[in-house]
């Protein structure tokens, strides 16, 4: 639709990138290192960073409690796992951030989207983007990745070391016009691809996870071969039960996905991986449940499947499964300090439990909305995440022309001459003051009955374009 | 019976939309509305959400729309009492939910097909757990295929010469009772 409906677009209401990772120092036991997450990797001797996109929405819940934001609550926790912190869109970014925080001294937890580390970031100097550049070296050369990538790096890194001093640059903003290309041209492609993560909002790094030892698991052969879910289903609890009272998974430890691989009848195995929705303690007999909620789904897609290439002549086993090894993917550590601070609020801590094991327990997240004070079609309401609160303000009820119950996620072109009849509802337009454009602002807005029948929700714009919006149910 | 006996009668049959809305308590009993997508149907039933003021759960399983929040705020439904699933394979979500959810309604949005026996689960978590199970189809429902376990069942419907909703019930009034309401006594309650 373009530039005719600025106002309109549908993109400028999102964010433009979150914080899905976060870098810490490592204390002492390697169980710390899954505190915030079960995805782990290490950059250097004594940084860390975890990617948090696993368990999100388990800290936003986490906070919602206190009514904190999340990043509260990391502040708040982040204290006792590290004593420098750094919350990031970006490793390379907040490795970056990292090292000139730790270079000038500096204790605490860091978010990369505040001014503070915008400003910090803008005056970057050429020293500190090295030093993490050789970091990220060593990294994957201990990993073996991007070998080839990677050759001669060390020599080119002096080389382009050389280069700034010739030139007098001191910071990184110095280069910051110079296309990614030209560089990975002159400095080759390990240099042009850490060269774009350093300013690159997009999620690309090459992760390497490393790996949470003593993971437990366990391993079943079933003394009669089934392929039903009420006949695997006695032995798959014992063995739920068996993991759960692993030492490993003692005290407050959360797991958040397990790793199922069915034994079928020809000798093949099928590895089925289960992320849970929320991470769950699996000593609690609800989270329990919820976790066999998830295997019973991921059974049920597997018998699918089979049942599909057995039409198609692809597998011979017959779904019929001998055995398994049931182990768990991940956990994270929920420290008593954490728990500590939900204790005044523990009436809302079994409101979301149950929240939570209800999540597990079905297979479509369960969606939460609140309107918005904004007039725009389709952009006036949030969706709220579980336990999160809607503005009551907002929620109050508003007067507005007949629009129907749903609507589509972006509004469809369609042909005049499909509409049947129709009838004129309201003229949506927004902030018409501010634009030059005026005839872009505004939006007539219809009830109209298709050839099908159907009643429909459409607009015309001020080119006289038909676009459908919503449908009447 | 006369031609004059039958229209008298048929006017009998006709209430308003407010006789419609006195007529609904929150039973636990299943209750099966007949609403294809595109007939306005679904906005007499939100209406009556809005009438209970009650948490409700909304289980759609179509993918290609979503809820309009706004809408269903403007017709007095407050929204923190609303929770929405999409979901390709309801069924067995409508069940888990039945048994676990805290809310009061469970809407179940969808075309697939229930057997008798989901039918009769249906009716007796209602009974045991005292909550509303509320089935739209997107069809029109008939009184030659009954069921026995919905202790309602409805046909809705938009007529646009008479700008009017029309509901038509199949089971659990009178047949044939019929409730008229305009769109506008719909959205202002």
């Amino acid at each position: 639709m373009g530039e005719t409906l600025s106002l309109f677009d549908y993109g400028s209401s999102s964010a433009p990138h979150e914080i899905s990772f976060v870098l810490f120092q490592k204390k002492t036991s390697a169980e710390d290192l899954y505190y915030f997450s079960p995805d782990v990797m290490q950059l250097t001797d004594d940084i860390f960073a975890a990617d948090l996109s696993h368990t999100l929405s388990f800290w936003k819940k986490k906070a919602q409690l206190r009514g904190w934001t999340e990043r509260d609550l990391w502040r708040a926790c982040s204290q006792s796992v590290s004593e420098l912190t750094v919350f990031c869109s970006h490793p390379f970014q907040g490795l970056l951030f990292f090292n000139s925080l730790s270079q000038r001294g500096v204790n605490g937890c860091f978010f990369t989207d505040t001014i503070f580390a915008k400003k910090n970031y803008q005056h970057l100097s050429w020293h500190i983007w090295l030093q993490s550049a050789r970091q990220m070296q060593a990294c994957y050369e201990q990993n073996h990745r991007l070998v080839r990538e990677r050759k001669n790096f060390s020599s080119i890194l002096n080389r382009f070391e050389r280069f700034l001093n010739r030139m007098n640059l001191a910071q990184i903003e110095d280069l910051q016009s110079v296309e990614f290309f030209q560089l990975q041209r002159r400095f080759g492609s390990f240099f042009g691809t850490l060269w774009s993560w350093t300013f690159q909002a997009e999620r690309t790094f090459l992760w390497n996870s490393y790996q949470q030892n003593l993971l437990p698991q366990k391993k079943t052969w079933l003394e009669t071969p089934s392929s039903h879910w009420q006949q695997i289903f006695l032995d798959l609890q014992r063995d739920v039960e068996v993991l759960s009272s692993d030492a490993s998974l003692q005290k407050s430890y959360y797991v958040t996905g397990l790793v199922w691989n069915l034994i079928c009848y020809d000798g093949e195995t099928q590895r089925i991986e289960i992320s849970f929705p929320h991470p769950l303690n699996l000593s609690q007999p609800e989270h329990q449940e919820a976790a066999l909620k998830q295997l019973s789904f991921a059974f049920e897609k597997v018998g699918r499947e089979w049942s599909q290439a057995q039409k198609d002549g692809e597998v011979t086993h017959l779904g019929v499964v001998m055995g398994w090894e049931l182990s768990v993917a991940g956990k994270i550590q929920v420290r008593s300090e954490t728990l500590s601070l939900f204790s005044e609020v523990r009436f809302e801590q079994k409101s979301m439990d149950e929240s939570i094991v209800l999540q597990s327990k079905i297979q479509s997240p369960i969606r939460h909305y609140a309107s918005e004070l904004a007039h725009v079609p389709g952009l006036d309401f949030k969706e709220l995440s579980l336990n999160e609160t809607a503005d009551t303000k907002a929620n109050d009820k508003v007067k507005t022309g007949l629009r129907p119950l749903f609507i589509f996620p972006e509004p469809k072109p369609i042909e005049p001459d499909e509409i049947l009849q129709k009838r004129f509802l309201e003229r949506v337009s927004s902030c018409w003051w501010q634009s030059q454009k005026l005839e872009d602002q505004w939006r007539d807005y219809y009830i109209c009955q298709l050839k099908d029948g159907h009643w429909v929700w459409c607009y015309q714009n001020f080119s006289q374009d038909w676009y459908w919006h919503g449908l009447y149910s | 019976m006369p031609a004059v006996s039958r229209s008298i009668a048929r006017q009998k049959l006709k209430h308003s939309w407010q006789d419609f809305l006195v007529s609904w308590a929150l039973l636990p009993h299943a209750v099966e509305w007949g609403t294809p997508h595109g007939g306005l149907g679904r906005l007499a039933a939100v209406s009556v959400l809005r009438k209970f003021q009650c948490p409700f759960t909304w289980i759609l399983d179509r993918s290609d729309v979503q809820i309009n929040p706004f809408a269903w705020q403007s017709l007095g439904v407050p929204l923190q009492n609303g929770q929405f699933i999409y979901e390709p394979q309801p069924l067995k979500t409508f069940k888990t939910l039945l048994l676990e959810c805290s809310s009061s309604v469970v809407v179940f949005d969808s075309r697939v097909t229930l057997r008798s026996g989901d039918w009769s689960f249906i009716a007796q978590v209602a009974r045991q757990r005292k909550i509303m199970p509320w089935v739209m189809r997107p069809f029109f429902l008939t009184a030659q295929n009954g069921n026995p376990f919905a202790k309602y069942r409805w046909n809705c419907f938009y007529q646009f010469e008479s700008d009017q909703l029309r509901l038509s019930c199949v089971k659990g009034a009178p047949l044939g009772q019929s409730f008229y309401a305009s769109l506008h006594e719909v959205f202002d309650g």
